[in-house]
C-alpha cells in the first residue's frame, strides 16, 4: 500500500461564489467544475493546481459538521486529502499499526483519519486506482 | 504562476510524536529535518506524491508558530504553492492590491519563500515558496 500523493485542500467557506471568485483572481487558478452535493450537505467548487485541486465547499444546510467548523474556527483549511492507491490494503496497514480507521461507506473510495489521530487534521483517504 | 501545491503545513507539539503517525503509520518519506533558529521553528518535510506535509514544532516561546499552538491547538496552519520566481510573484500580488505579510522574500525550509495575509484566500494563510 502506498499513499502516492496530496490529492486536494479543502477549504472551508461562507459564500461560495465570493471564494472562487477569490481564488481564482488571487491566484490565477481555473475552476473547472461547481455545485451542489447533497449527500455531503455542501456545495463544492473544484479549481486545479498542478496534480492537485483545492476544493471550496460551503454548507447546504444549518447544521453539520462544516457548520459547525465554520462556526468554531472561520473560513480555513478544513481537510488534507491523500490518494491511495489500493483502499483495502492501507485500510489493513493502518490498523496493524494501531490506527483506528472506518471503512469506507458501501461502494465508495473515500475515509477519514480523525483529528485525534493526525495531531489536529482531518485527513481523507481517497482511491485513486494507478 | 502558481505550479502546484508545494506542502501543507501542520502545527505540532512534538514532531517525533507526530512523526509516528506520518511517517511511520502512513509510511511518508522524510526528505527534510532542521531547527530554523530564527524562526524558532523545527520543521520536518515529508515526500507526498508531487506536494508535501510539512510538520513544524515550536522550540521557543514567543514566536507566531508558539502563539498558534497554546491558541488552537494543534492543526492545519498554511499552503505553500510552489513558483518559478517567488520574488515577481510577490511583487504582481503587491501590484494587485493582495495584502501580504512579507514585503520581499526570505529564506524559509522550502527555499525562498514569503507570506500571504489570510484576508487574502478566505481565512487560509498562503506561503509561496520558489525551491
Amino acid at each position: 500500500m502506498a499513499i502516492t500523493n496530496l490529492d486536494h485542500v479543502v477549504i472551508a467557506v461562507h459564500d461560495i461564489e465570493a471564494a472562487t471568485q477569490t481564488w481564482q483572481s488571487n491566484f490565477g487558478l481555473s475552476l473547472e467544475r461547481s455545485g451542489e452535493n447533497p449527500g455531503l450537505g455542501v456545495k463544492q467548487a473544484i479549481l486545479p493546481i498542478g496534480s492537485a485541486f483545492i476544493e471550496l465547499i460551503s454548507p447546504l444546510g444549518e447544521s453539520g459538521p462544516v457548520v459547525d467548523a465554520l462556526k468554531n474556527k472561520g473560513e480555513g483549511i478544513y481537510l488534507i486529502s491523500l490518494a491511495v492507491d489500493d483502499m483495502d490494503a492501507t485500510l489493513a496497514d493502518l490498523r496493524a499499526k494501531g490506527v483506528r480507521v472506518n471503512d469506507p461507506p458501501s461502494g465508495g473510495s473515500i475515509t477519514f483519519i480523525s483529528p485525534r489521530v493526525a495531531n489536529g487534521v482531518l485527513v481523507q483517504l481517497i482511491e485513486r486506482k494507478q | 504562476m502558481l505550479k502546484k501545491i508545494h506542502h501543507v503545513a501542520v502545527i505540532v507539539r512534538d514532531a517525533d510524536q507526530a512523526l509516528g503517525f506520518y511517517r511511520d503509520a502512513l509510511g511518508l518519506h522524510v526528505t527534510a529535518d532542521e531547527v530554523i533558529e530564527d524562526q524558532g521553528v523545527r520543521g520536518v518535510l515529508l515526500e507526498c506524491g508531487e506536494g508535501e506535509i510539512e510538520l513544524i514544532q515550536p522550540v521557543r516561546e514567543g514566536t507566531g508558530v508558539a502563539r498558534f499552538l497554546e491558541l488552537k491547538g494543534e492543526g492545519l496552519h498554511h499552503i505553500c504553492f510552489q513558483t518559478d520566481d517567488v520574488a515577481k510573484e510577490l511583487e504582481d500580488t503587491k501590484a494587485r492590491g493582495i495584502r501580504v505579510i512579507d514585503q520581499v522574500p526570505r529564506k524559509g525550509l522550502a527555499g525562498m519563500i514569503c507570506f500571504l495575509h489570510p484576508a487574502a484566500s478566505t481565512g487560509v494563510l498562503v506561503e509561496y515558496a520558489q525551491p
